[in-house]
């Protein structure tokens, strides 16, 4: 069995954080009752035989039997499929779809492979900047971040990059800025910088922006919580604009 | 309950006061805000080890330096000269900025 049957919110914390390790991330959202998703569960095992084990993880949730995991993603409705890189929301595909869904896996694990190849793994924060490397790993080349944060600016139309994850923000400013996008009904990617000192720290020089939360629409760099509040001052269909 | 001081009197608030004089010398002729949030963000993570009482600062500024910049690049011009206090562990983490022109605060407050 290639996919994971998810058995306790505990275990699927385990196998999307600390045990994640720049795998793509397959999340499938199911119910029993659900006729479609006879359908799509034949096609995810069909097609978790095939990839490899090192470059992607299928994890199968019952909707029902975990209403605590399905809040997490704010599912509506099954089938349901959430692609997760590096802590980051990807893609979301909200239908019973088979050439749609293999067809993002496609994109999205060789894009992961990329990226694993070029990523170095979650490490803890600290508040002060080391000036050399403590761990056995390899410092990232400025080149290899930047090549790493230019597709992570695109994972998603809207990506947001803040402290904490929108369930859990760990800052004010990453908690309103969730509050003003869910508060216009924007479906947008997220990356926990507290989970990634490299990134944390070279996305400010990428962006020229010294502080999080950080707001990019189709890769372009918006502004901080500030800026976008402003910005909606202004415009109130800031984002419809921003989007096209 | 008394209300909590919100001090702009410590070391890294004259600090930012100096640095915007320098940036904006026409910053004094207009409405200016300097406010000290730091208080609200105890705990905060990236906050927590950090013993200073001057880690949030909101400013409000209105200079002419601001005319035909698009936010981004106001905020960034503050930013850039503050960006030694910024850098530092027990430095500046945070900044509000509401950055404006004399024609649109003018307009805003009509």
């Amino acid at each position: 069995m290639t996919v994971v049957e998810i058995k306790s919110q505990d275990q699927f914390t385990q196998l999307t954080t600390t045990n994640a390790a720049n795998k793509l991330i397959v999340l499938y959202f199911k119910a029993q009752w659900a006729d479609p998703c006879k359908t799509m569960s034949q096609v995810l095992e069909a097609v978790s035989e095939k990839v490899r084990q090192e470059d992607v993880r299928f994890l199968s949730i019952d909707a029902d039997e975990h209403p605590e995991i399905s809040d997490l993603f704010e599912i509506a409705a099954v089938p349901y499929f959430v692609f997760i890189q590096n802590g980051t929301i990807v893609k979301e595909i909200s239908a019973a779809d088979p050439k749609e869904f293999v067809k993002s896996l496609e994109i999205l694990s060789n894009a992961s492979a990329s990226l694993a190849n070029n990523a170095k793994g979650p490490k803890s924060t600290s508040d002060e900047e080391s000036s050399g490397s403590s761990d056995d790993e390899e410092d990232e080349t400025e080149e290899e971040i930047n090549a790493r944060l230019v597709k992570l600016v695109q994972a998603a139309p809207v990506m947001l990059f803040m402290k904490g994850s929108p369930s859990e923000p760990k800052c004010g400013f990453s908690r309103q800025l969730v509050g003003i996008l869910r508060e216009h009904q924007i479906r947008f990617g997220f990356f926990d910088i507290l989970r990634d000192e490299n990134v944390r720290q070279s996305l400010k020089k990428f962006s020229d922006w010294p502080t999080f939360p950080q707001l990019y629409i189709n890769g372009e760099f918006q502004g901080g919580l500030d800026i976008i509040k402003e910005s909606i001052e202004e415009d109130p269909e800031y984002f419809q604009h921003a989007l096209q | 309950m008394f209300k909590r001081a919100m001090s702009t009197d410590g070391p890294v608030a004259r600090t930012i006061l100096k640095r915007l004089e320098c940036g904006f010398p026409d910053y004094k002729n207009f409405a200016f805000g300097l406010y000290n949030d730091s208080h609200k963000h105890k705990g905060h993570a990236g906050v927590q080890g950090n013993v200073s009482a001057e880690t949030h600062f909101r400013i409000e500024m209105v200079s002419k330096k601001f005319e035909g910049l698009k936010l981004p690049q106001r905020h960034r011009m503050v930013y850039s000269l503050l960006q030694d206090e910024m850098a530092q562990a027990n430095g500046i983490h945070a900044l509000q900025l509401s950055l404006k022109t004399p024609q649109e605060y003018e307009s805003k407050a009509k």
